[in-house]
Formats: structure tokens, C-alpha cells, sequence
């Protein structure tokens, strides 16, 4: 609280140097956009016309001590279950899905793997991208398979006009340190990138234990206890080269990623020797040339503005590569008491090839896309037998649009065909109107689907596990249906923005683990879930040094056979942040986090109340300010500050996984 | 000079800043709000507990409207008011956990001392060599209406719990002298010979010594590291069910060495004497034979029963070796119902019943003491054998120490089998229930006190089977296991183990059925059974309605 206090102290005299650097200095630079923020950079996926997507840029947001999983648990659908501290591994659920039903990708290429359906964001840093763009709903089920829920592209960090050098350090609690440093350049027709950042922890934390209410009698006690085996140590590395190829582009990435932490077990069984060692790689060569532009476009239409744009080839190729190395010499489980000893290999080998190009036409303009994609993924394992399987897609988009782009019409359809199943069929339709210049109107239905992964067909028979061969795919639709509207006045208090989706999905089929006989468990192709509920965000600048953002989710997520909200899903999340002061110098920030109820079994007897937190973070960029203005070197020094979990909550998002109290953080980053 | 001047100050507050920000005393421990919690919402029929298959469910002997259960996680023993629907908890103020103390040899980790010695459990165990082992819940015995017996693996004892109020109960532990068939040496957990000293728990952690054993991957038992290097012998492990049986009781232990292959040491049964007539138990192991080696490998229930001439038995179900796993072939050794007679501290009768696969669940015994009927541990099988054949009072008394075997083989003996591997009572399958490839069931069994009734529960199916139960009047008849035991109907209580069944009650196990005369001696279910998804849980049934 002392420090708290010190905090709220200080403020004032931070507020004061800002305003010596004058209000006008802020309103003269662009402030980079909160989220939501749509068009202001070239996305890496495209994204439908109609479809619920939102960016976030990251370097804003790193001076706050921001994480990957902070800026998308902002994201309005999208709910983050953190399982235990700083460096700790999270999930990703959108509108209710599971974490295998939200693939990732950087720059459009899948960080997801064949060996899970899922991908632990926890092994990156935020210092190595440039932005993240969620698609919701129907908008990514385009992605193909495990796009139930939606679709998380990260975006590396671009080589921009100047030169650019970043460094930071950051420490905080737990005995937690960070550094990046990042660089990018153009020369001549060369560009490159290159971006690095550690993560070295002890991470170990003291919580309160949770208490079991059985017939409103509280069993157990609430004891405080030390949560061990959190230390983790995390290197990732992104480069990136590009060239001008004639007036295309060829650009190689690297992708490197090792961690190797402790994996600390349940809270009434906390594992002091267990270990995961991950290392992985994503290589992607990706080529992009304009073709010829097809003169018929012209033809059509000559009196007309004549947007047709010659149609572009797009060609990536991509390796990814995965080692997870697990270790636990002395199980408790108890039935498997057997040490564990477990290595597992992954290669995944991808191609996509693709021409997009627009015409107009009918009076319209017209973006249409064809792809065509394969994929071989290959396991092996010291426990079992290698697996392999390879599938391939085809994929056309239209994306048409009229009235000066007030009504966007974008049906698309993808083929998608794997080893040992069906032909799949996606097809999917977005429409985008914008009446008013203020309001803007969307829908989209699609249908979606996910194939089991190697973790659920092959899991190596332990005699109380194993996996299931016969397993179906997944099989889902999903609609959505928005409005956003911006302020129509001028005034500039009145600037804001709302936006609000209402969303509905089906899943059949749905992949579950769960005991099929005395003392074994599967997985299962279990019943119907069904999916309804809605999105609100708004955003607010009464004054350019004032920022109100809120978004808040409403998700019902219930299993046909119990009518009982899937376990794991919050059935609501509000969050809520200010923000004050001039951007680019100084900033004052303030979140509440609520998190409804969350059921914490399948049948939806046992219950995570809900719960409220609170985050504030300071930053003050000290090359703006006169004491170091003229003795900071480069373009900006920020030294920031963040507090999360300040109320000290006993928070948590599964029942035998506590989160940490109160932490804090401090950072230094210098831009030049 | 003068920037510089100006920026110290502002560097040394921020450098003040930050060190007091990274300063433990900055790091909250989630304690500064509402304790988590973890909500349980009963259903109307079920009373709903942390973590799911509880391991064990009793009625309270001489309170025939309470009852009592373990929970795993956190471990707790808690007392049920049958009177109410669903049952309630008996506790209404907290029910703790077990005490616990810090092990600095154990990750320094505050763990359980469930036996009250001051030490974590885990230490204790690690300073014997045995590692950081602390207890996991296993079976339950009702002892009486303020004592109930919890078995606990890992590390292997016998807790004693008030069912009241979920506290574990003080006990006096001591240690017999050695004699000849006593080696205080040989258990390690126990204090030291004539002292007798304040616990909560006793260990079934014992050195069994014996030439020429071998487990059941037919490996021979060598010298055991944890014993006498000398002697071939292995130690006791999985503490299974217990038994009291007069003064005495009787805990096995199924001596499970590594489940993924089946292998097991030779089944053992420890034998104590419990004294509750004073203040408070006390407990030793019974000097003139306190480690009984079974007839077959997995010891795993003990139930007591007494004969008509009053002799005190202790029927000991060997369930043999089990799998892991689906199928057929999970059982690897031949089951038995092992008769032990306390007193004389051996097995004195055994009546095998082959590749039966016996439940885990304790004997069921009508009250006339005739039939046992036991469940099966990877079948939809009932299995019984006929009591009579243990009345004859020299059974055990002869010249011959190895056990008689009652099933026809043996000269003179009467062959007590009535439903055995080959000839297993089967349970109908439920129509709408598990697909038997995909789910190897178990079965629990309970027989009433008031009706010729008998229950049976089905894992898989989620059923409860009502069987009509006719005995003979004549005890000296034998039993035609073509006509003792009549299927009358079988009712869904819960959701087969199928796919669809996600998130609904289903894995039912241990069943039992209340005492007295329902509709008359109480108004609410009959018959109870534990089901262990989504949640554990413990359910009422009225049989007349099923």
C-alpha cells in the first residue's frame, strides 16, 4: 500500500513536468489509435470486408508493461485463462471456444501445430511484433481448420523509412528480468529486421488457497502457500530480410523460440521436478509480384475511377519446426507413478500459393482471391509411433463492393481436404454497409470445422490414457451480426466510437477428454455445444490527454446435454481503461478487469465466482522532458511502471491453478 | 552542470521508486479480498464434493441416518444426514484440512501431518527412504457414529476421522515387544517398543519377509531396499480396505508395485488390535500375527463376518492382478475370498473363483449370513459364495496350516462358490447404456436388512439393478445359484459413460441401502451410491420408484 500510495504521490508531479512540455506538442504528433483501430496499417491477413476484427499495436502498449496476453484479453470476445504466474503458459478462448479452436498465425504462415490444434503464445514476447489482429467468429473460419472461434494473426515487426534501434530492460517482482533490443532498416532495395528478446524468472509466488463450499461448509483451509517450480527462462528471436524482386518482394523470416521452465503442477499437488524444455522454429519465405493487369477490367468499364489494380501472385513457403521435452521423475498421479520421460518432434511443411487482383465491374469494384494451400505435418515421440499427415485447400474469395464502397458483398468458399478424411466445405458470406458516413452495419454466417489433432488421434496408450484413431472432426457454423457507429458531431469531446456484435454458433461433434471406462480416459467425439451471446466496446476521447475505453463480452457457451455453461468459459468479462495524458510523453493508465462466473467442472456444479481486478501503469518518455531533454540520447527514453492485480485479489481461471497477488514491474526503453 | 544538477534528484526518486516497487514486500499474496473459493451447488438428489471418485462411502453403524465419505481433494472425511434430500453434511463449521507442517526436504512445502508427530508426513517418509510421499484418500471404514477409519496410500496408514465434524480423532499408538512373530524392526513408521504415544493415524507401512514369493509378472521377490538386505521380503503398499473384526482390525494391503504392467507384490494383510472401550482407541499391531500373506495377488476389500456359532472371520476379496486399460484380458491372475480367522492369524480358508476380477467395494452379506455376493472390478459380474460353508467350527483348527480350499477340490470340504468366474451372476445391460467395447464397467453390490433385496450398481450403464434375493430357509441346503438371485429391474440413476454424456452425473460406484423399513423407519431414498463425474458425489434413490 506504501508503494501504492507513492505511486498516487508522484502522479502529480509527473502530470506537471507533461504539461511543460505543452498541450500543443501532443495534438501536433499522430497518436497511434487504441484499439480498435482499423486501416491504419498495411494488415499481413486480410481481412473480409464484415468481419469482426480487431489490431492492436504493440509498441504503444510495451511502454505500459504490457504482455501478449494483456492486449488480447482487451480484445471485446476474448477471454485469456492464465494458469499461473509471470512466464507461465496461457489459453486463449473466444466466444467460448477452446484454445485448439483459435489458431495462431505470424504474417498469415500457422504457429499452431498438428501436435496440439493449439499454440502456447507464452513461448513469445511482445518485443518481436508490431501488432495483433484478432478475427472473431465467422471471419476466420476462411483460415481453415480450427478456425472455430476465431483467429489471432501476429504481425512481425516492418523495416520503416528511418533507421530504427530499440533497447529495453525490464525487472519486476518474482525476481523477473527482460530485455529486447530491435532494429530494423531499409537500404536501397534491402529491407531487415531483426528483433530479440529473454525472459529469465524465478516466478515462484506466494497465493491463498482456495476453499472448497461443499453444502455451504467451507472445507480446507485458506492457508497461504508458496506456488514452486515457476522458474522459466525464454529466448525468442525474429528476423526478417526482405528485397525488391522487380516490383514484387521476397522476404525471408526466422522464427526462433526456446523455453525451458518448470511446470508446477495443481495447487494440492505442486510438481518440484517437473521441467518442459520447448524449442521451436518457424522459417517462412514468402514472394509477392503483380502480374499483368488484365485489361478486360478496363475495357468494361472506362468512364469509371478506374480502381482495378493488377492482380498480385503470392507465394509462401514455410517450415515449422517444434522439440517438447517434458519431465517429471516423480509423478504423484495415482495411478502413474512411473517417472515421465518425454520427448516429442515436430515437423510441419506448408506451401500457399495465390492470386489475388480486383476489377470493376457491374458497377462496382471487385477484390477476388484464389489459394491454394498444402500441408504435411509429420510427429515422432520416444513413447510412440511416428504419425504423419498431410491435406491441402483451395480457396476462393470474393470481396465486391458498390456505392463508393457502402456495401461490401464477400462470399468465399474453401475446400479442405486431410489424410484419412472427408472433403470439407466452407463457405462463408460477410456483408458490410455503411448507410452513413457514421454508422457502419455487418453480418456474416460461415461454417467451420477442425480436424483432431496428434495429441487426440495418437496420445501414447499409458494404460489410464491414451488416444482415439476413430475420431471425427469437429464441425461448426457460426453468425454474427454488428453495428459501429462513430460520433457523428464535430466537436472534438464527442469523439467516440461503439461497436456491437451479437454473435450465435453451433458446434457438433465437439473433441473432449474425458474417462471412457474404469480408470481410463480418452479423447471423445462428445454432443452439441451451442455458442450465443454479445460484444460491446466503446471508445472515448473527450480530450486529446483523455482515453476511455470499455468493452464488454456475454457469452453462453452451454453443452446441449446439460444446458450448463462449458466449463472454463466466464459467462461475462467487462473491462474498462483510462487513460490521461499527452501519448507521446507522458501517460497515466487504469484498468478494471471483471470476470463473471466461471464453471469450473463440466456439469456446471462447481463455480469460480466472480471477481474484479485492478492494473495501472505509468509511463513518462524522459527525452521529452527538459531535466533530460537535452541529454537523452535517440528519440525517446521511457521509463515506465505497471502494478497488476493491485486489490491483491485471489484470482483464478481454473480451480487448482492460482494466479499471483499484487506484482509490479519497472522498465526502461530508449528508441533512437 | 546545471541539467545534471536537476536530473539527479528526478533519477534518485525514480531509482527509489523502482527499488521499493521490486521490493518483496511489494508482492501480494491474492490475500487481499475474499479468500477463492470453489462453489459446489448440490442437485436435488446429490450432495456434491471437491474433486471427483470419492474413494470411499459407509453408513454409520448405530446411526442409521448417517453416513460418511472421503473426498480426495482436499482430503476430508464428512459425515452425511441421510434424513434430508440430497444428504447434507453433518459439519456446519469448517471442515479443515489435514495440519500441516513445513518439510524443508520436501520443496519446503507446507504438507500433510495426518498422523499429529509434528512432522509433514512427507518428511517422515523421505527420512525413511521411501521418498516425499504424503497420503492420498483411499477406502472407508465406519467405525461407529463418531469414528470412521480412512486408508491411505502413498503414505500407506489408517486415519481416524470424527464423521461429525471432519476432525481427524487422537488415538494411542504403541509397539509391542518383539516375539516370534513381531519385529518392531520391520515397521518403520511405529514408535518405539513400550512407548506409547499420542497419534491421529498408525502406519501400514511393514517389511514382509518370505522366501520363495514371487509377483505377478512371475518375477521372484529378492531382498527389498527398504528392508533387511538379508532377507527376501518387499514392503507394504496401497492400503486398501479394512475390517473390524472384534477386537481386531484387519487392513489390506494390495502391495500394487507399477500399474502400467500389472505388477503386484504378493497380496498382505495387516492385523491390529483396536481397543475403543478406553477414552481414547488405542492401537498396536496384534503381536502373534500381525502380516497375513493372502492366497492371490490384490487384496483389496475386508469385510467382517461372523458365524452362526459366533466365531469372528475376516472375508478378504482378492481381486488378482488387474490391467489398465479396456477389454477383456485385464485380469492377469486368479481372484479369491480369503478367509482369515484374526485370532489365529492366518488364512484358514480360501474359496477361489478364477479370473473374476473382484470389485474393490467391500462384501455384501445378507443378514442371515448365508450369502456373500461381491462386485467386479472389469465386468457387469456379481460374484457370490455361500457363508455356510465357514460355519463348521474346526475350520482353521486342524493339523494342516495351508488354508482350506472350498471349491469342491478339496475332500470333505464343502465347495462354497455360488457365482465365480466361470459361472459370474451377469447384469443385464441398460438399453440406452455404455457400449461394452468401448467401457469395462465395475460393479458394487448391497444387500437389505429389512427385504430380500438386493442392489447393484454398473459404472459404465449408470443402472442400479433391483434383484430379488431367495434364500432357503435351511441352512444346511445348498444354494442353486439358478434360483437365489432374481433380476427384478434395472433403472437409470445417471447418465452410461458415452459420448454425449459430458458434463451429466455418470461413473456410479459404491452402492448401499439404508437400514430399517423405508416409508416407515424414514420417508427419503433408500439407496445411495457415489458417482464420480463431473463432480463426486453422493446420490439418493428410492428403490420402489426406480
Amino acid at each position: 500500500m506504501r508503494t501504492a500510495a507513492l505511486v498516487l504521490g508522484l502522479a502529480p508531479a509527473l502530470w506537471t513536468g507533461a504539461l511543460a512540455g505543452g498541450p500543443g506538442t501532443a495534438r501536433a504528433e499522430e497518436p497511434v489509435e487504441e484499439m480498435p483501430v482499423i486501416g491504419a496499417r498495411r494488415p499481413a491477413m486480410d481481412v473480409l470486408a464484415g468481419a469482426s476484427t480487431t489490431r492492436i499495436g504493440t509498441d504503444e502498449r510495451l511502454v505500459e508493461l504490457a504482455r501478449i496476453d494483456d492486449l488480447l484479453a482487451e480484445v471485446p470476445g476474448v477471454q485469456v485463462r492464465r494458469f499461473g504466474g509471470v512466464g507461465e503458459r496461457f489459453e486463449l478462448s473466444i466466444r467460448g471456444s477452446r484454445p485448439e479452436q483459435v489458431p495462431v498465425f505470424l504474417d498469415g504462415v500457422r504457429l499452431d501445430t498438428s501436435l496440439t490444434g493449439s499454440s502456447d503464445l507464452s513461448t513469445l514476447c511482445l518485443d518481436v511484433l508490431d501488432e495483433i489482429q484478432v478475427t472473431r467468429g465467422a471471419g476466420a473460419a476462411r483460415a481453415g481448420t480450427g478456425a472455430i472461434g476465431g483467429v489471432v494473426n501476429l504481425v512481425s515487426r516492418p523495416a520503416r523509412a528511418e533507421p530504427e534501434t530499440r533497447v529495453r530492460l525490464a525487472g519486476g517482482s518474482f525476481e523477473s528480468i527482460e530485455g529486447s533490443i530491435r532494429h530494423a532498416r531499409r537500404r536501397g532495395p534491402w529491407e531487415a529486421s531483426f528483433s530479440y528478446c529473454g525472459f529469465r524468472t524465478k516466478g515462484d509466488y506466494r497465493f491463498q488457497r482456495a476453499r472448497f463450499v461443499t453444502d455451504g461448509t467451507p472445507i480446507g483451509s485458506a492457508t497461504i502457500l508458496e506456488r514452486i517450480n515457476n522458474e522459466a527462462v525464454r529466448h525468442t528471436g525474429l528476423a526478417q530480410i526482405g528485397r525488391s524482386v522487380g516490383r514484387g518482394e521476397l522476404r525471408l523470416s526466422q522464427l526462433t523460440s526456446g523455453l525451458v521452465r518448470g511446470v508446477p503442477g495443481s495447487e494440492r499437488d505442486q510438481r518440484a521436478e517437473a521441467r518442459e524444455h520447448n524449442v521451436s522454429t518457424l522459417t517462412a519465405l514468402r514472394f509477392e509480384h503483380p502480374l499483368a493487369r488484365p485489361t478486360s477490367a478496363r475495357e468494361a468499364d472506362p468512364g469509371d475511377a478506374d480502381r482495378s489494380s493488377a492482380p498480385t501472385l503470392e507465394l509462401v513457403l514455410a517450415h515449422r519446426y517444434e522439440r517438447n521435452d517434458y519431465r517429471d521423475p516423480a509423478p504423484q498421479l495415482l495411478l502413474a507413478r512411473d517417472p515421465i520421460d518425454s520427448t516429442t518432434r515436430l515437423h510441419g511443411l506448408s506451401g500457399r500459393l495465390g492470386v489475388r487482383g480486383e476489377v470493376t465491374a457491374l458497377g462496382g469494384l471487385h477484390a477476388l482471391s484464389l489459394v491454394g494451400e498444402g500441408r504435411y505435418d509429420r510427429r515422432t515421440s520416444n513413447e510412440a509411433e511416428a504419425e504423419s499427415r498431410a491435406g491441402f485447400a483451395l480457396r476462393a474469395e470474393l470481396d465486391a463492393s458498390w456505392w463508393q464502397d457502402r456495401l461490401h458483398l464477400a462470399p468465399s468458399l474453401r475446400l479442405e481436404r486431410y489424410e484419412g478424411l472427408d472433403l470439407e466445405w466452407i463457405p462463408a458470406l460477410h456483408v458490410r454497409v455503411d448507410p452513413l458516413d457514421w454508422i457502419t452495419l455487418r453480418a456474416a454466417i460461415a461454417r467451420s470445422y477442425r480436424i483432431p489433432s496428434f495429441q487426440e488421434l495418437y496420445l501414447p496408450d499409458r494404460g489410464f490414457e491414451r488416444g482415439n484413431p476413430d475420431l471425427r472432426p469437429e464441425r461448426a457454423w457460426s453468425g454474427e451480426a454488428g453495428v459501429t457507429l462513430h460520433s457523428p458531431f464535430e466537436a472534438d469531446w464527442l469523439d467516440a466510437r461503439v461497436d456491437f456484435t451479437a454473435f450465435a454458433g453451433e458446434i457438433d461433434d465437439s473433441i473432449a477428454y474425458q474417462v471412457i471406462s474404469t480408470n481410463v480416459a480418452s479423447f471423445r467425439n462428445t454432443g452439441r455445444s451451442q455458442t450465443r451471446g454479445y460484444e460491446l466496446a466503446v471508445a472515448w476521447q473527450p480530450h486529446p490527454w483523455v482515453r476511455l475505453t470499455a468493452a464488454r463480452t456475454v457469452t453462453r457457451a452451454e453443452l446441449e446435454s446439460i444446458d450448463r455453461q462449458v466449463a472454463g468459459v466466464a459467462v461475462s468479462q467487462t473491462d474498462g481503461r483510462l487513460e490521461l495524458g499527452p501519448r507521446d510523453r507522458l501517460r497515466l493508465v487504469g484498468e478494471i478487469h471483471y470476470t463473471g462466473r466461471i464453471n469450473a467442472s463440466q456439469g456446471g456444479n462447481a463455480v469460480i465466482p466472480s471477481r474484479i481486478s485492478f492494473d495501472a501503469s505509468a509511463a513518462i518518455d524522459l527525452a521529452k522532458f527538459p531535466p533530460l531533454r537535452e541529454r537523452a540520447r535517440g528519440r525517446a527514453l521511457w521509463l515506465s511502471v505497471r502494478g497488476r492485480n493491485l486489490g491483491d485479489e485471489a484470482l483464478r481461471d481454473a480451480r487448482f491453478l492460482p494466479r499471483p497477488g499484487r506484482s509490479f514491474a519497472v522498465a526502461l526503453e530508449s528508441v533512437f | 552542470m546545471t541539467t545534471s544538477t536537476r536530473t539527479r534528484p528526478l533519477a534518485r526518486s525514480l531509482l527509489l521508486l523502482a527499488s521499493l516497487m521490486l521490493a518483496a514486500g511489494c508482492e501480494g499474496q491474492g490475500s487481499g479480498g475474499e479468500a477463492a473459493r470453489i462453489v459446489l451447488r448440490n442437485t436435488p438428489e446429490c450432495l456434491l464434493l471437491a474433486g471427483g471418485f470419492p474413494p470411499g462411502f459407509d453408513l454409520l453403524p448405530g446411526a442409521p441416518d448417517q453416513a460418511v465419505v472421503a473426498q480426495f481433494v482436499p482430503t476430508a472425511v464428512l459425515g452425511l444426514d441421510l434424513d434430508r434430500e440430497p444428504p447434507r453434511l453433518l459439519a456446519t463449521d469448517t471442515v479443515p484440512d489435514f495440519p500441516e507442517r513445513i518439510c524443508p526436504a520436501c520443496g519446503g512445502l507446507p504438507l500433510p501431518d495426518s498422523d499429529g508427530d509434528g512432522e509433514a508426513d512427507a518428511c517422515q517418509s523421505e527420512a525413511a527412504g521411501f521418498g516425499c510421499l504424503s497420503p492420498t484418500a483411499g477406502s472407508l471404514l465406519a467405525v461407529g457414529p463418531d469414528l470412521a477409519a480412512l486408508s491411505t496410500s502413498s503414505f500407506e496408514q489408517v486415519v481416524l476421522v470424527d464423521p461429525r465434524d471432519g476432525r481427524l480423532r487422537d488415538l494411542v499408538v504403541e509397539t509391542p515387544p518383539a516375539g516370534p512373530a513381531f519385529d518392531p524392526a520391520d515397521w518403520p513408521f511405529w514408535p518405539a517398543v513400550g512407548a506409547a504415544v499420542a497419534r491421529t493415524a498408525f502406519s501400514t507401512r511393514v517389511c514382509v519377509y518370505a522366501d520363495g514369493l514371487v509377483d505377478s509378472l512371475g518375477n521372484p521377490i529378492g531382498p527389498s531396499p527398504f528392508c533387511d538386505p538379508a532377507r527376501n521380503g518387499f514392503v507394504t503398499r496401497f492400503t486398501a480396505g479394512a475390517a473390524r473384526v472384534g477386537p481386531r482390525l484387519v487392513v489390506a494391503t494390495s502391495n500394487l508395485v507399477r500399474s502400467s504392467r500389472a505388477q503386484f507384490d504378493p497380496g498382505s494383510v495387516l492385523v491390529f488390535d483396536l481397543d475403543l472401550t478406553t477414552p481414547r482407541p488405542e492401537v498396536r499391531p496384534h503381536a502373534s500375527g500381525p502380516i497375513i500373506l493372502t492366497t492371490g495377488f490384490n487384496p483389496t476389500s475386508v469385510t467382517a463376518h461372523t458365524t452362526p456359532a459366533g466365531r469372528r472371520l475376516a472375508l478378504v476379496a482378492v481381486s488378482g492382478a488387474l490391467a489398465l486399460g479396456t477389454g477383456p484380458d485385464l485380469v492377469r491372475s486368479d481372484s479369491a475370498v480369503d478367509v482369515i480367522d484374526p485370532d489365529l492369524g492366518r488364512v484358514v480358508a480360501t474359496i477361489p473363483l478364477g479370473r473374476a476380477g473382484l470389485g474393490f467395494d467391500r462384501i455384501a452379506i445378507d443378514p442371515t449370513g448365508r450369502l456373500a455376493l461381491l462386485g467386479a472390478a472389469t465386468s457387469r459380474a456379481l460374484f457370490g459364495i455361500d457363508l455356510a460353508a465357514l460355519d463348521d467350527p474346526s475350520l482353521g483348527h486342524g493339523p494342516d496350516m495351508d488354508p482350506l480350499v472350498l471349491d469342491g477340490s478339496t475332500p470333505g470340504a464343502p465347495d462354497a462358490r455360488v457365482f465365480d468366474a466361470d459361472t459370474p451372476f451377469a447384469l443385464p445391460r441398460r438399453a440406452s447404456g455404455a457400449a461394452p467395447d468401448d467401457c469395462t464397467t465395475q460393479t458394487s453390490v448391497a444387500i437389505s436388512d429389512s427385504a430380500p433385496r438386493v442392489v447393484a450398481s454398473d459404472f459404465c450403464d449408470g443402472s442400479l439393478t433391483v434383484l430379488d434375493l431367495a434364500l432357503p430357509a435351511d441352512r444346511t441346503r445348498p444354494l442353486d445359484p439358478a434360483s437365489v438371485l432374481r433380476v427384478d429391474r434395472v433403472q437409470a440413476v445417471a447418465a452410461a459413460i458415452a459420448d454425449g454424456s459430458t458434463g451429466r452425473l455418470r461413473a456410479i460406484d459404491r452402492v448401499r441401502l439404508r437400514p430399517g423399513r423405508p416409508g416407515i423407519d424414514w420417508s427419503g431414498p433408500d439407496a445411495y451410491f457415489t458417482a464420480g463425474l463431473p463432480e463426486g458425489a453422493v446420490c439418493g434413490a428410492r428403490i420402489d420408484a426406480l
